[in-house]
């Protein structure tokens, strides 16, 4: 534009060149401005919530600040993202000399915070996977090359107030890696031999574990969730309403719609049904209910409601909390044999039960139900029931030697888990044992695999948080009102305080 | 790289317009390829190629107009139908493993309705209503009927069609009708998930003279019909399919095939771009052709570069009888030598009646290292009857 053109018409072809770039950038989506791998993260994060990030965007908002907080946590919330990885060539995650075409059943996410203590019914503790969120048939490799991984990022995060100690654990997290894929295939030898598995129930000389069932025998005698999460009124407990967590602000309990109150007699009585050696229908008389905010990581946007009942008897003292929880599909279907594998997700979940605890009743009260449409878990709200934490991988368990011990144990407890698909798909030991028959040259590569691969997720983690920034706390889904759930589902939802 | 494509297709449009004004005076020829319903306009000609069920078999079309007259409201409904038993074989765990089921990979219904130089169609097709390997669908796992179709076009001049709504894309098409043999499987192009059938925006395209074929250009969303817009950036295609000997008595079937889509995806706007080509004989007793395609940006990896490479071919040696035969190569990740895989399929059908056939099809993979190591549950070999029909 000349200075012929007149200063009143200047802004008229400013404005109008500006709508035709916009135009030119709508039509061709010139805003690239992520890079490749930042934007095949939001991409495939989006597609996994897609339907939660449309239907109850604030909870899932909550999920991503989250992830975006810890190293750890962005781990166990990119799970989709691992499954992406490991159906393709690019990142080397998928890359193996061994086969990876045997699919026991299992937990899918074997990172070492889904296991934890658990009570039998003879009241015995033993340490079993405590996430069935995503079980489902996965490649045995890719299931242990989780484990293996989530064992390196364990040893990152380990120690935060001490970084002579986490520099010396990150010096050595090969020898971890290594333990946690010699431990698996060792195990696996073990049980081909004819061996039988065995149950986690002793501490083993194990720091971790020995802080584990020591917590969780302290906190059970205690009942220490009833004296921390419930009040006693006129003689009559119920569940505090508010924060229940003084480290963790987001942790909540809050009031739940009468209409909801009113649907979980019914739902209680389909759990009941779903559990081997129920107790009596008066165990579950409900007492209170409130939806529970701010738990977890991957499921964080899912429905939770934690649930009083009576328990074995009228008094207070022994009243019983359980925690309902929304299921959703595995998403195993990216690297998990076409087809589906059983008939619902609640049947699922009960395949899981059996197949991989070394007891079918290693958690009694662990069942399903469904809400609404909606398929849920039940399962015993116990303090007493203690998760691995990497927040307690401190001191003498952040110690390489701890890690490293604390490998053996979970690659090992892996082997057993797999194993457990014996019984349905006939010559998985014996497969799974010949693939891993050369210890050493498998343990490496699992190793040289699980290191670089926590490289990438390190660095994931800051393009995560990069991409939360240029998009928005969504990930650039755009709103739009007619996704908003009916009044109903909305008030199930909820809407974290 | 992508302002420059706007301008391109800016400069293409143009082109467009002043081919259709040159050629309205010939618009009204047969398609090189016969057609059912020959005696409408070269565009609807074309349109036709797009829907596959006449392009099962070069005369076997059988639908009936439920109103109007020539000249008048026409209005037309559509069943197709393909359905199949599959025994398919894998290795796993050192063992073979089989598995049989009875599928419907499709059912469509649709209404074409007309009027003048106006047209609409709505298509639904049944679809499971979970995805593959998902257990939360609609009541259980239902089939049930979604749109994959619907729009409403006018041609002007008899040569320019105008298509909005939910439309079919430009690229599967042509390339499905080239092969011919759509009851046996998809396109490479479609079912190595690099292409979408169809997708909400619109397409224009000019039907050039002397039944020399169609050049195209369309704006799209983006991620398919199967799924909601994810971003800002949409997909433009530019198309032509031509058949270049269309002059030359008994030579009219050559057709040469050409697009390239400027794509994203995600709300990440990663590149999806796609570039095709193929050639390929589109006669009444002998189809068959080659394509390929380089995909930049492939399943959310918008740095990854992807080639594709299809041969087909089909024949009917006798009346009735159909042999049909595809090699499909995918290189999925460039970068990386051996990620691949071989599809090898034959087939062997019969036309019991004009709209009815059945097929025995067997197909087997074979896997570069990468792609079998990241591939897990793929199945070895398949063998399948199919029932076909289409009214």
């Amino acid at each position: 534009m000349g200075p012929r053109v007149s200063a009143a018409i200047q802004p008229r072809l400013r404005t109008r060149a500006a709508l035709a770039l916009a135009t030119a950038t709508a039509l061709a989506g010139c805003e690239h401005d992520l890079d490749p791998r930042e934007a095949s993260l939001v991409e495939v994060i989006v597609a996994a919530d897609e339907p939660l990030l449309r239907a109850r965007p604030e909870l899932v908002e909550g999920k991503y600040r989250r992830m975006a907080a810890g190293l750890y946590d962005y781990y166990r919330g990119s799970f989709p993202v691992f499954l992406y990885d490991a159906s393709r060539s690019e990142s080397g995650l998928a890359a193996t000399s061994y086969d990876a075409h045997v699919y026991p059943f299992s937990s899918g996410d074997a990172h070492p915070e889904n296991f934890g203590t658990m009570r039998a019914t003879d009241g015995s503790f033993a340490i079993e996977p405590n996430d069935f969120d995503g079980a489902d048939r996965y490649p045995w490799l890719w299931e242990l090359r989780r484990l293996a991984v989530g064992m390196v990022l364990a040893g990152r995060v380990s120690n935060p107030e001490r970084e002579d100690l986490r520099a010396s654990v990150r010096a050595a997290e090969r020898s971890y890696a290594l333990a946690a894929a010699r431990g698996y295939a060792l195990e696996l030898a073990r049980l081909h031999r004819g061996e039988a598995p065995e149950r986690l129930e002793d501490d083993r000389g194990n720091t971790h574990f020995e802080d584990m069932f020591s917590r969780s025998r302290r906190d059970a005698s205690s009942r220490r969730e009833l004296a921390e999460r419930t009040e006693l009124l006129d003689g009559r407990r119920r569940l505090v309403r508010g924060a229940v967590d003084p480290d963790d602000p987001e942790s909540v309990y809050a009031d739940l719609p009468a209409f909801v109150l009113e649907a979980l007699p019914d739902c209680l009585e389909r759990y009941r049904a779903s559990l081997h050696g129920a107790p009596t229908p008066a165990y579950f008389a409900l007492k209170d209910a409130a939806r529970e905010y701010g738990s977890g990581v991957a499921s964080y946007a899912r429905v939770r409601v934690v649930l009083l009942v009576e328990g074995p008897s009228a008094e207070p003292d022994d009243d019983v909390m359980l925690e309902l929880k929304e299921l959703a599909d595995s998403g195993a279907v990216v690297v998990a044999p076409q087809g589906v594998h059983t008939d619902s997700v609640q049947e699922r979940i009960q395949l899981a039960r059996s197949l991989l605890w070394a007891r079918s009743d290693a958690e009694p009260l662990w069942g399903t139900s469904e809400l609404f449409g909606l398929p849920v878990q039940i399962k015993g709200e116990f303090d007493a029931y203690k998760t691995l934490r990497t927040s307690r991988m401190v001191d003498e368990r952040g110690t390489p030697e701890s890690l490293e011990a604390l490998g053996v144990e979970l690659g090992a407890l892996l082997a057993r888990m797999h194993a457990g698909s014996e019984a349905r798909w006939p010559g998985t030991v014996r497969a799974l044992a010949e693939l891993s028959a050369d210890v050493d040259a498998f343990a490496a590569e699992q190793a040289e695999v699980a290191i670089a691969y926590a490289d990438l997720v390190e660095a994931d983690h800051a393009r995560f948080r990069r991409a939360l920034e240029r998009l928005g706390p969504r990930l650039g889904l755009r709103a739009d009102p007619s996704d908003a759930p009916p009044p109903e589902l909305a008030a199930l939802y909820g809407s974290p305080p | 790289m992508k302002t420059t494509t706007t301008s391109l297709a800016a400069a293409f449009a143009v082109a467009v317009l002043t081919l259709a004004r040159g050629a309205s005076a010939q618009a009204e020829q047969a398609s090189p390829v016969a057609e059912p319903g020959g005696e409408r306009s070269a565009a609807d000609a074309e349109r036709r190629a797009n829907l596959d069920a006449a392009a099962l078999k070069s005369d076997g079309r059988a639908s009936f107009p439920l109103l109007g007259a020539d000249d008048g409201l026409q209005i037309e409904p559509h069943v197709s139908v393909i359905t199949q038993y599959v025994f398919s074989l894998r290795e796993e765990a050192g063992e073979a493993d089989w598995f049989h089921e009875f599928e419907l990979p499709r059912a469509f219904a649709w209404v074409d309705a007309r009027y003048e130089e106006a047209e609409a169609r709505v298509l639904l097709e049944g679809v499971r209503s979970a995805s593959e390997g998902a257990l939360i669908g609609v009541a259980g796992d239902s089939l049930v009927l979604r749109l994959r179709e619907a729009w409403a076009s006018y041609t002007a001049w008899g040569v320019l069609e105008t298509r909005v709504g939910l439309v079919p894309t430009m690229s599967v098409g042509p390339i499905e009708a080239m092969w011919g043999m759509r009851p046996i499987h998809p396109t490479g192009l479609e079912r190595t998930g690099l292409a979408s059938p169809a997708d909400l925006g619109g397409t224009v395209r000019a039907i050039l003279p002397r039944r020399y074929g169609w050049v195209g250009v369309a704006g799209y969303n983006g991620e398919g019909y199967a799924r909601r817009e994810l971003n800002r950036g949409k997909n433009i295609e530019l198309a032509a399919n031509l058949h270049p000997l269309a002059g030359v008595r008994g030579a009219e079937p050559l057709t040469a095939f050409a697009s390239y889509v400027s794509g994203s995806s995600g709300t990440g706007l990663g590149r999806a771009d796609r570039l095709n080509a193929a050639l390929g004989w589109q006669g009444d007793r002998i189809r068959g052709g080659v394509t390929a395609t380089y995909a930049l940006g492939v399943a959310g990896a918008p740095e990854t570069e992807s080639l594709v490479l299809e041969a087909f071919l089909r024949v009917m040696p006798l009346e009735r009888l159909v042999l049909g035969a595809d090699l499909l190569h995918w290189h999925r990740d460039l970068s990386a030598g051996d990620d691949t895989t071989l599809t090898v399929s034959g087939a062997a059908g019969y036309f019991i009646a004009d709209p009815i056939a059945a097929f025995v099809a067997v197909a087997g993979q074979l896997f570069g290292d990468a792609a079998r190591d990241s591939l897990p549950g793929q199945d070895d070999l398949r063998i399948r009857l199919i029932g076909t029909a289409s009214f």
